[in-house]
């Protein structure tokens, strides 16, 4: 029902020497909870796309894009990963939103050698299946950093975490946890309760219960916006002293038209906003607008750079074969709309995040707030 | 504390009975799992929302949706199951044929609404209540009140009225019943349509409760809702009631004292406990089939 494999990839033959075009694959979530996501990300891969189109494509020749829809499934993303790695006109691949669901299927990809550029993925171990694998987004470590120096900044000091009970979840509570321990009295705040939930959960009443009698006056989460949304609702209506930090996955038009008035005061960590001055970010979102008909989230403004990562390897290594992709990639370096984008040894891009507050149903940059985890040790005077 | 969380579980409890109704409502008379009621049940969310955003209000939208989830409903049974009962189907046939309208109703819901999660308006607001240092919000409040209300209301049409004595009748022995001149093919079509609009009241209560509509609301919703008539006894309606209640605590307290991890399982374990005990549920009749 939700399968969108046949028709795809339109039964070209040949490696990409013989056709005139170059194909990218995008796998994401086209259907279901996380779809908002894997749509903007879509549009996003395919306006870098157009752009390369218009001033002549790659290696003169015109680029195209095969979507799939995975519906953020493990199933799925590796039955959509083995369609990929059989289709030998596929050049590299973006996409896949959950780190678990891009962990699955990375695994086919850096078995078979192709490339996969992903943008929204925070699991640490995701960059260490090999060196196919590449990412641009936050990883849980700048994620945590983000919750510990938020809380410090609003001056709170009773921590409550509330984070999806999946391994991106699970991983970014203990990072948080290491990190208050690395702190030690350098974080004045105490975290006093983490809890967990079940995907697709709706009445969070009893968990809201559990933060209040525990004394939470600030609540992270790194969940998507589909639950956050109803979450922030039934605790607002209970209480309107606690503070919420949110992840990315709660940066998008659709977070603010769930949540309504009681989006008013969330902060979040983002490495990409749209309002910044910045001109390719302007050129960008402006763009983005048109063909999406809202502004791009921190996922697709990753995307977006991540496939012009891609097409940069390709043009700078004269070739589109899978395996010299590959090679290409680490060499990187460019200024995109979510910063400078040079890959690690691992294949992550370093991330640097700004802090945003919703204000009468808009999203506002807090600047300064918050810093490099690196920057922020330092100042508190952690080696 | 422990208060407070049996009476969030009181209330979540009140959404899955709303749903269990209907599933009772449909097997008491043709000893059939309604495996549609969840889809049906997210049909009439979405036909409230639709009303809704038509600028119709609440009141009016309840009713249109009301009205159009009934005749859905009505309709699945003359177009799929009547034209099986006739052949004389299987149970089983039946069954999967309702499965496979639950997966035609939500496909065609994602097709029109898409598959987001969409705000629905809030029921009412006056504000929180603080009794015994409990805080209950105003939605709470009257979504507990007006699903009692609808409940009881439903055991009165089918214990009080003429069209209740004829679905007890059609339920106690069809044969019969047919027999002494009621019109079985009629009391059939009118059990599905006021399992339909169950669905449809019970579709906006909660979506105004929890303020959203989406395409798979029925799912998750659709097998508490299922296991607590199960629980309550099936066919049994305050049974459902019971039921319901029984589940919604028991998830309270799960996330209480195990974590929001041990929700759902939790909830299953109660659910096979009671069921050890008394296997036709809380206040199911252990109905002996003589041969």
């Amino acid at each position: 029902m939700m399968f969108c494999l046949a028709g795809c990839g339109n039964g070209e033959s040949g490696s990409n020497a013989e056709s005139g075009e170059i194909t990218l694959a995008f796998s994401g979530p086209q259907t279901g909870d996380f779809a908002e996501y894997g749509q903007s990300m879509k549009a996003a891969a395919q306006i870098a796309i157009d752009e390369w189109n218009e001033k002549g494509g790659v290696l003169g020749k015109q680029i195209k894009l095969v979507d799939f829809d995975d519906a953020n499934t493990s199933e799925q993303a590796a039955s959509i990963a083995q369609n990929i790695v059989g289709n030998s006109s596929i050049s590299a691949v973006l996409g896949y939103f959950s780190s678990g669901v891009a962990m699955t299927a990375a695994e086919i990809y850096q078995e078979e050698g192709i490339a996969l550029v992903n943008g929204s993925a925070a699991h640490v171990d995701y960059s260490k299946i090999g060196d196919c694998i590449f990412r641009n987004n936050a990883i849980y470590v700048t994620e945590a950093s983000t919750c510990i120096q938020v809380t410090e900044y609003l001056g709170r000091k009773k921590l409550g975490i509330l984070n999806p009970n999946s391994d991106a979840g699970v991983s970014v509570t203990n990072e948080i946890e290491t990190l208050i321990e690395k702190y030690g009295d350098k974080f004045s705040a105490e975290l006093v309760l983490a809890e967990l939930y079940e995907d697709g959960t709706v009445d969070f009443t009893a968990t809201i219960s559990k933060f209040r009698e525990a004394g939470v006056d600030v609540v992270y989460s790194s969940g998507a916006y589909a639950q956050m949304g109803p979450f922030i609702r039934q605790y607002r209506e209970r209480d309107e002293d606690v503070v919420f930090i949110m992840s990315a996955g709660c940066f998008s038009q659709e977070f603010l038209d769930l949540t309504g008035d009681a989006a008013e005061g969330v902060y979040m960590g983002t490495s990409f906003f749209y309002e910044s001055a910045d001109e390719k970010v302007q050129a960008f979102s402006k763009k983005f607008a048109e063909s999406y008909g809202s502004n791009p989230s921190t996922f697709a403004a990753q995307i977006y750079d991540g496939t012009y990562a891609i097409l940069y390897a390709i043009e700078e290594g004269g070739s589109a074969e899978r395996a010299d992709i590959v090679a290409n990639l680490p060499k990187t370096d460019f200024q995109g709309v979510t910063g400078k984008i040079t890959f690690d040894e691992e294949g992550n891009v370093p991330k640097e995040q700004v802090l945003l507050i919703v204000e009468d149903g808009a999203y506002k940059e807090v600047p300064g707030a918050l810093l490099s985890q690196t920057d922020y040790e330092a100042k508190i005077g952690i080696q | 504390m422990i208060l407070e969380q049996i009476l969030n579980g009181v209330m979540l409890g009140m959404v899955y009975a709303l749903i269990a109704v209907g599933y009772s409502l449909v097997f008491g008379i043709l000893k059939l799992l309604n495996m549609a009621h969840g889809a049906i049940y997210a049909f009439g969310a979405h036909m409230a929302f639709l009303a809704v955003s038509m600028h119709f209000g609440l009141p009016a939208a309840l009713i249109f949706s009301a009205t159009v989830t009934g005749i859905l409903s009505a309709c699945m049974d003359s177009v799929i199951l009547a034209p099986l009962r006739a052949k004389n189907a299987p149970n089983i046939t039946c069954l999967i044929s309702v499965m496979g309208v639950s997966y035609i109703i939500q496909n065609l819901m994602m097709i029109l609404f898409g598959s987001t999660k969409k705000n629905f308006p809030k029921l009412f607001d006056f504000g929180n209540v603080t009794i015994f240092g409990v805080t209950l919000t105003s939605a709470q409040i009257a979504m507990f009140l007006i699903a009692l209300l609808f409940l009881m209301m439903l055991t009165l049409v089918v214990n009080y009225t003429k069209a209740g004595l004829a679905m007890r009748a059609v339920r106690e022995n069809t044969r019969a019943a047919n027999l002494m001149g009621i019109d079985v093919r009629r009391i059939v079509t009118v059990t599905f349509f006021l399992s339909g609009v169950c669905a449809a009241v019970g579709g906006v209560l909660v979506s105004g409760y929890y303020q959203m509509v989406y395409s798979t609301m029925g799912t998750e919703a659709g097998l508490k809702g299922f296991s607590a008539a199960v629980l309550g006894g099936i066919g049994v309606l305050h049974g459902s009631v019971i039921g319901g209640i029984v589940i919604g605590v028991a998830e309270a307290l799960a996330v209480t004292y195990l974590g929001g991890s041990f929700r759902s399982s939790t909830a299953y374990i109660v659910l096979f406990l009671v069921l050890l005990i008394r296997p036709s549920g809380i206040f199911g009749r252990h109905d002996v089939d003589k041969v």
